[in-house]
């Protein structure tokens, strides 16, 4: 799970927080042997410099999507939700974001799912449904 | 981890919670000072007579010989004869005796006559001695010692005059026979403090010329006549009685109970001072219920502040549902954070606490001769302390379930 902003617990360390989901879900924590190291390698391939100790609240927003990406990377979950994760990001910082998103999930056969009301980054998704279309068929049914 | 999460939810809001933990501190601080005083004041009480076995006095009630003989509150109801007196003292299980008399004044303080044994006899706070702080003890007829409070608030020193008064609160002195005070006692904390001693014999001295409670008009006998009387006494107030053998005690006080000659009561200064803290605990009780009432107020201030953090707090709930955490988990997370606020301020007040006594505690013996130990913590207290985190853990259950009732409504909607 991925918000729009404000994705981490401020006052808890960016480990804390990569970490987290690890505590309730216990298949995530059966597919990491080493959660100190798993934060560290996801960090790295997200682009993070290393800052596992450091505050949560002290990061860019940038960074801290890059942090919430990690965290809901691990433990190899089978998908991944998205609420708009990049409309906090200006443009470059987007396609750089969403370029790390798609490493990752591809590098762990993750299937991610994602909403946006950006159209421009529709060409990067295998299936699009627009909304319009789900309240059609809704509308029909009733 | 949830533990450090939950520590560090509580620095984030640090002054908030600080100021719960301040309140939660000063009330327990509160209650165990509260505590302190209360068994500090019933033991200085229980210490004020110690290495007595019996007191002895004409027959009323135990309380009453004690508060007259002991405290110098109230009169004598009569006087034990000298024959009585001579009789128990010839007694083979009486170790050693001291005689009282008492029933006249200086100004607000209690004269009392008594031999010189007086002074090695008389123990307080587990058999601790009296002790001149200033000159001797009584060496002529006419030398008194007075205790610390008569010097202080009368500002009396080593060879003053004093003027004894006939009975108490009279205008009718004993104005031809001065006293010169001879010694000052060091503080006790004890009614002896507020005692003015002088010797049996002066006691029948001042009063030569008086009968029937009134002097006799005309007719003053100076001093050195006096001094050539025989001034064997003709009754006693009370007296302070040490046995042989502990074993000893009530056989001698059922033995004087019964003494035929005269009615006569002999208490045990112990049994006597508890009977006496029975009627004067009542107050105690009262402190201790407002006191604590104080914790609980603090505890409802901590919940308060609970119920005004969980708006601000409705992201950090939504993450962690988000995480997979379920509602009864972020209920647990809330009482976890106020149990911790709560030790916290506990351990906080129990600093206080020793801090407070540290400074306090020479002052307090001082000014009011109430001696309060510093010790560990004891076992009752710690239940006080444990019982405060419990009690805080309880108090939060109802924000917690209110955050709970929230993170199901609310579900991982990120509201701010």
């Amino acid at each position: 799970m991925i918000f729009q902003q404000f994705n981490l617990l401020p006052f808890g360390s960016v480990l804390d927080n990569i970490l987290l989901p690890l505590r309730f879900a216990p298949a995530r924590r059966g597919r990491v042997d080493n959660g100190h190291d798993a934060a560290r390698d996801l960090c790295a391939a997200l682009g993070l410099p290393d800052l596992l100790s450091s505050k949560a609240s002290t990061l860019s927003v940038g960074q801290q999507q890059r942090v919430a990406v990690a965290r809901a990377m691990i433990g190899r979950p089978p998908i991944i939700i998205a609420d708009e994760p990049t409309s906090a990001l200006d443009a470059t910082s987007q396609s750089a974001f969403l370029d790390l998103l798609f490493a990752q999930v591809r590098a762990h056969d993750t299937t991610l799912m994602m909403v946006s009301h950006d159209p421009r980054l529709a060409e990067r998704f295998d299936r699009v449904i627009a909304m319009e279309d789900i309240t059609q068929i809704e509308r029909r049914a009733a | 981890m949830i533990l450090r999460l939950a520590i560090g939810s509580l620095g984030a809001r640090a002054l908030t919670v600080a100021m719960t933990v301040l309140a939660i501190a000063l009330s327990v601080a509160l209650f165990l000072g509260v505590e302190k005083v209360r068994t500090g004041a019933k033991a200085s009480f229980a210490d004020t007579i110690s290495g007595t076995d019996l007191i002895v006095g004409a027959r009323s009630g135990s309380v009453q010989l004690l508060l007259y003989s002991v405290f110098r509150i109230g009169n004598a109801t009569n006087n034990v004869t000298w024959e009585s007196y001579q009789d128990i003292a010839a007694r083979p299980e009486v170790d050693w005796i001291v005689p009282i008399s008492l029933g006249d004044s200086h100004r607000q303080f209690r004269v009392m006559g008594t031999t010189v044994e007086f002074f090695e006899r008389y123990k307080y706070r587990q058999g601790r001695g009296l002790e001149v702080a200033d000159g001797a003890l009584m060496s002529d007829l006419f030398d008194t010692v007075i205790g610390a409070d008569v010097a202080s608030s009368l500002g009396y020193d080593v060879d003053d005059p004093i003027v004894v008064a006939h009975g108490i609160a009279s205008f009718s002195e004993h104005k031809d026979q001065p006293f010169r005070v001879s010694g000052i006692l060091a503080k006790t904390g004890t009614p002896v403090d507020r005692t003015v001693i002088v010797s049996l014999e002066a006691i029948e001295a001042i009063h030569v010329d008086w009968q029937n409670g009134a002097q006799v008009p005309g007719q003053s006998t100076p001093p050195e006549v006096i001094r050539q009387m025989d001034l064997a006494p003709n009754a006693v107030t009370a007296a302070l009685v040490g046995v042989e053998s502990p074993l000893q005690i009530f056989a001698l006080q059922r033995t004087i109970n019964e003494y035929t000659a005269e009615p006569m009561l002999a208490v045990l200064p112990g049994v006597a001072l508890q009977e006496l803290w029975a009627i004067v605990g009542v107050a105690e009780t009262a402190l201790l219920s407002v006191s604590a009432m104080v914790v609980v107020t603090a505890l409802i201030g901590m919940m308060a502040t609970i119920f005004s953090s969980l708006n601000e707090r409705r992201r950090e709930m939504a993450i962690f549902r988000a995480m997979g955490a379920k509602p009864t988990t972020i209920m647990g997370l809330l009482v976890l954070e106020a149990a911790l606020t709560a030790a916290i301020g506990a351990l906080l007040g129990i600093l206080l606490l020793y801090a407070g006594l540290i400074i306090a505690q020479p002052i307090i013996d001082g000014a009011f001769g109430l001696w309060l130990p510093i010790a560990a913590p004891s076992l009752r207290e710690l239940t006080v302390l444990l019982g405060v985190v419990v009690a805080g853990a309880i108090v939060s259950l109802i924000p917690a379930f209110r955050a709970y009732r929230l993170s199901l409504t609310d579900g991982m909607m990120v509201r701010t």
